[in-house]
């Protein structure tokens, strides 16, 4: 529950705790996630996946699979026209379609453990699987390399014979670094000649998954005259559509998406994995193909993000001003270029107001699952680093970690490395929020650690469209086009009633398919309720300008002498004329004879987000004996704009908050010598469950983005980017040992504490 | 290979499928009763997602034989709700907004439910430790705890 | 310009007449070719300090500050 939230009163709808429009459908079992549908005719996909970390394909013989009754289809690389290579840019979220089509099924070689190699479709599951069995696959084992810095070593094993370093002038050799990007503010060396105190550190993290509940699934229906339908559990359709029209040669305008119910995604489910092998399949078979992953596939083959080596180097004068930073990233990407070295390098300072900044950030292919998003991706390994040092820093300085923080706030005015200048911005508001807080000002006790950390996210615009339809009888039809996964057709409908004065049941959201709206990008970013936000209030305006026209014609006024208030067109002055208030229920009821259907629509491009800057506090308790980390209590701060349905906004800061509890205590990929992932599952690949938590405090600064009608910054990146620092910090107090390596799991802790107790009695 | 025919009771429906011996009861109640309320996770007992009462136990869906449910009394999320009134822990979960992407949801209704059957007056460590065997990794937990220790009062009343 | 000094024989600063981002782009791409064909699709724009991505049409004031940015975008 929100310790702190501003509502403005003025505001009838939004800001207030609505219910939210899909809710019924979810708590009844009603609602339809990507494994549930099930059409007349369908057939069971299964696909065979590699067991090898990195390996050449010599042959694959599908004869004995296709000859097995029950088996409609089969299909390999060869079912997939071949992809050029596409122009930059690259990250966790954008591929080359060279290595997007490899991705999803692999051509000349396995570049992981769980790459797809083959897929059936069969009239059972029993038999789809058995038909796996039967699939002849001659590997030539090739060496492997999993972690990044082993990766960039003279002597790794390469994994695209033809990738040469870019950044790297005259590069002969082919590396597995793909890219090092830089980025620099000031004069670095000048800084730290300046410095009084000057901390140098090292950190590492490892591969986490997103941990979506919903494994990935979808149905393929291909017809006979080249239509192509799709459902699926994602995070973006109409890309995905874009994606699969490029992928399978066909035009965008034959396939249709319709995105289901979304059971979570965090970044995880913006690529496509089973769409294109489902689609392929239906092709060959004329029918409709299910393909629904299993829990270890989706370790194996999706997410997650990349495993990092951070070097931080940070200077500050005496009182805490902080002077020069320097870091170095090496991020894995897994098998195909694209880790979020770009974001990173955005993001990791951003929340400080500093002169001296330089960075490189190293992005750089190993044998694991291409990287996917992940919330603010690529953003909290750098962020631990330099919260870290920072917190080192405040120690060795005897100033208060909120204080330090004080004294390099972003504020209104500031330019972070890109360039971009800061509009308001509730940073400072924030930590003072931290001080004055009373979590802030508890007594610990023994084996008990307090931590603080801040994290910056800077959100995301681009294209929305959005359909307002006014129904006779004054209901309202929201026709949006953004995958809802946390709840942000309330948002929406919240928006609309509140435009169109009406209350917020009177609007009924609705997520159309790639037919039948104008291209929306992906629910990513935090950008779905600012920018699709931003395309619902112009649509609805669209619609209230209608009826301001229809009700200027009605009284013989011009459309400029009508306002629109509490859902009626009304005279805009006194002067206008006295006349009865039109209620949009009667200017809906008599459209047919006024000019026709009532409905707005928008198309927009937006820009303008404005960052989210967010502040975690953490009290842990641990166990000498065991290595245990207890979680005593966590309070998240962030600056959310404003908040249009406050209960998910909290949701959303509560759940980063637990995602990123886990990364820093127990969550990892754990690989064997032949680089097979041996802990893919829910058992082994802990996740935190409800008894690992207390209640998670939330404290909501609203300093609004000047850019939105509703003062929207987007809220659900940022809450991922504090917490793993937050919790080292508070391990630290704890223990009274530095933490640099993530996760911080209980046979880690108990090493670190025996060596610290070794280094004593020597 | 010959399928099982096996007779049970759905949420008060009698209700028969055919299944292979190694499926699932999960499956059975997906892919052959076509009620997907019942979610899949893991497939290895591990998230919650397929909760269901055997006989007024619950269980994990994915770990039970559809064959085993013969004869047996079977609950799902589908018959949670009696005619268009929900169960006070449904009507929770909306008002105190404890589900976000929603798909560990029903799991977690059946769950709490079981519990509030067994405990009507848990504290917040025993409901915390009742569902740990339910994933969710949207919420953090805190709004889901807050509904069922809402549910569990309105019904003592 | 940062990242994009890959491709300019490392000018970072100049000056250069446009009145929105598609003509700053073509004149940046004459000016050096190799950056030309990775400019719309790799790069978003500050502009005073304000970021612009996938926005050609975006008119830029006389003497304003544009910084050229990589793309970037989340989950």
């Amino acid at each position: 529950m929100p310790d702190d939230i501003k509502l403005d009163k003025e505001l009838k709808v939004v800001g207030h705790r609505n219910v939210r429009p899909d809710g019924m459908d979810k708590v009844t079992g009603r609602a339809k996630y990507g494994a549930d549908l099930i059409l007349p005719g369908m057939l069971y996909g299964r696909v065979l996946r590699s067991p090898h970390a990195h390996a050449k394909i010599k042959s694959i013989d599908t004869s004995a699979a296709e000859a097995l009754p029950g088996v409609k289809a089969v299909v390999t690389g060869k079912d997939f026209p071949d992809q050029p290579k596409s122009k930059p840019p690259y990250g966790p979220m954008i591929q080359d379609a060279w290595d997007a089509t490899r991705n999803i099924i692999a051509r000349e070689k396995v570049f992981y453990d769980g790459h797809c190699v083959a897929a059936v479709a069969a009239t059972s599951d029993s038999i789809a699987k058995q038909a796996l069995k039967l699939i002849k696959v001659d590997y030539q084992i090739l060496p492997h390399v999993i972690d990044p810095i082993e990766a960039m070593q003279p002597d790794a094993p390469i994994l695209h014979e033809d990738q040469f370093t870019l950044g790297v002038e005259g590069a002969t050799k082919p590396s597995n670094v793909f890219r090092i990007m830089k980025a620099a503010k000031g004069d670095v060396d000048k800084g730290f000649a300046e410095a009084d105190l000057i901390i140098e550190r090292d950190f590492k993290t490892k591969a986490v998954h997103q941990g979506y509940i919903e494994p990935h699934a979808c149905v393929g229906n291909a017809s006979e005259d080249g239509n192509v339908e799709v459902w699926t559990s994602t995070q973006g359709h109409f890309v995905s559509r874009n994606q699969l029209a490029n992928l399978l040669g066909l035009p965008v305008g034959k396939i249709r998406l319709t995105s289901s119910e979304i059971g979570g995604g965090f970044g995880g489910k913006i690529p496509m994995y089973g769409e294109p092998l489902a689609v392929r399949l239906s092709q060959k078979a004329n029918r409709p193909v299910k393909i629904v992953m299993t829990r270890d596939e989706t370790f194996r083959s999706t997410g997650p993000t990349s495993g990092s080596h951070v070097w931080m180097k940070i200077g500050v004068k005496n009182d805490g001003r902080i002077v020069a930073a320097d870091a170095k990233l090496y991020y894995e990407a897994g098998a195909f270029k694209g880790a979020g070295i770009a974001a990173a390098i955005g993001c990791m300072f951003s929340e400080y107001d500093l002169e001296n900044i330089r960075i490189e950030g190293y992005d750089i292919v190993s044998n694991r699952p291409k990287v996917a998003a992940y919330r603010a991706p690529g953003v909290p390994m750098a962020a631990f680093a330099v919260e870290g040092v920072i917190n080192q820093i405040a120690k060795k300085l005897k100033i208060d970690p909120v204080d330090i923080r004080l004294k390099n706030a972003a504020k209104q005015g500031t330019v972070n490395v890109s360039g971009i200048k800061y509009g308001p911005i509730g940073f400072i508001e924030l930590l003072e929020k931290v001080k004055a807080h009373p979590h802030y000002n508890t007594k610990l006790e023994k084996n008990q650690g307090r931590g603080f950390a801040a994290g910056y996210w800077m959100h995301a615009g681009g294209m929305s469209c959005a359909s307002v339809n006014i129904q006779d009888d004054g209901t309202v039809t929201l026709i949006e086009g953004n995958p809802d996964i946390g709840g942000s057709r309330a948002s929406m409908a919240a928006m609309a009633a509140e435009e169109l004065g009406i209350p917020f049941e009177k609007v009924r959201p609705i997520i159309a398919d790639t037919s039948s709206l104008g291209f929306t990008f992906l629910t990513a970013g935090s950008r779905t309720t600012y920018a699709t936000g931003m395309a619902v209030v112009e649509a609805t305006r669209h619609a209230i300008k209608i009826c301001c026209e229809r009700a200027a014609a009605v009284w013989g006024v011009t459309p400029e002498q009508v306002k629109w208030e509490d859902g009626h067109a009304k005279p805009a002055s006194a002067n206008v004329g006295d006349f009865a208030p039109l209620s949009l229920s009667e200017l809906a009821k008599k459209a047919p004879m006024m000019g026709g259907p009532i409905a707005g629509h928008s198309e927009i491009n937006a820009t303008g987000q404005g960052p989210a800057i967010g502040g975690h506090l953490v009290d842990v308790e641990v166990d000498p004996e065991t290595g245990f980390v207890k979680l005593l209590r966590f309070t998240v701060f962030q600056d959310v704009g404003r908040a249009i349905s406050p209960d998910y906004v909290e949701g959303q800061l509560q759940g980063g908050a637990i995602q990123g509890l886990g990364w820093a205590l127990n969550e990892e990929y754990i690989y064997n010598d032949k680089g097979q992932l041996v802990n893919a599952g829910f058992l082994d690949y802990r996740m935190p469950v409800a008894s690992d938590v207390p209640m998670i405090g939330t404290v909501l600064i609203e300093e609004p983005n000047p850019n939105h009608p509703y003062g929207v910054r987007g809220v659900g990146e940022t809450p991922i980017v504090p917490p793993q620092a937050a919790v080292a910090n508070a391990v630290e107090n704890a223990i009274g040992i530095q933490m640099s390596e993530l996760p911080m799991s209980p046979p880690k802790i108990l090493r670190a504490i025996a060596a610290d107790r070794l280094k004593a009695a020597e | 290979m010959s399928r099982h025919h096996i007779s049970t009771t759905i949420n008060g429906d009698s209700a028969e499928f055919l299944c292979d011996t190694d499926e699932s009861l999960l499956d059975c109640i997906r892919n052959e009763l076509h009620m997907t309320g019942t979610k899949e996770g893991c497939g290895t007992g591990d998230c919650g997602a397929c909760s269901v009462l055997l006989d007024g136990r619950l269980v994990c869906s994915c770990l039970v034989l559809g064959v085993e449910a013969a004869g047996k009394k079977i609950d799902t999320i589908e018959g949670m709700a009696q005619g268009d009134k929900l169960h006070p822990l449904q009507r929770n979960f909306l008002e105190h907004a404890a589900l976000q992407c929603g798909i560990c949801t029903p799991g977690f209704l059946i769950a709490a439910r079981a519990l509030l059957e067994k405990n009507p007056n848990p504290t917040e460590t025993e409901v915390r430790f009742w569902l740990a065997g339910n994933l969710c990794r949207c919420t953090g937990y805190d709004k889901i705890v807050r509904a069922v220790m809402a549910t569990a009062a309105e019904l003592r009343g | 310009m940062g990242e994009a000094r890959r491709f300019t024989g490392d000018v970072a600063e100049l000056e250069i007449e446009a009145g929105n981002v598609m003509q700053l782009f073509r004149k940046l791409g004459e000016r050096f070719p190799e950056l030309a064909p990775v400019l719309e699709d790799g790069f978003a724009v500050a502009i005073d300090g304000e970021m612009f991505e996938d926005s050609l049409l975006q008119p830029i004031k006389p003497d304003a500050e544009v910084i050229l940015v990589p793309k970037i975008a989340g989950g």
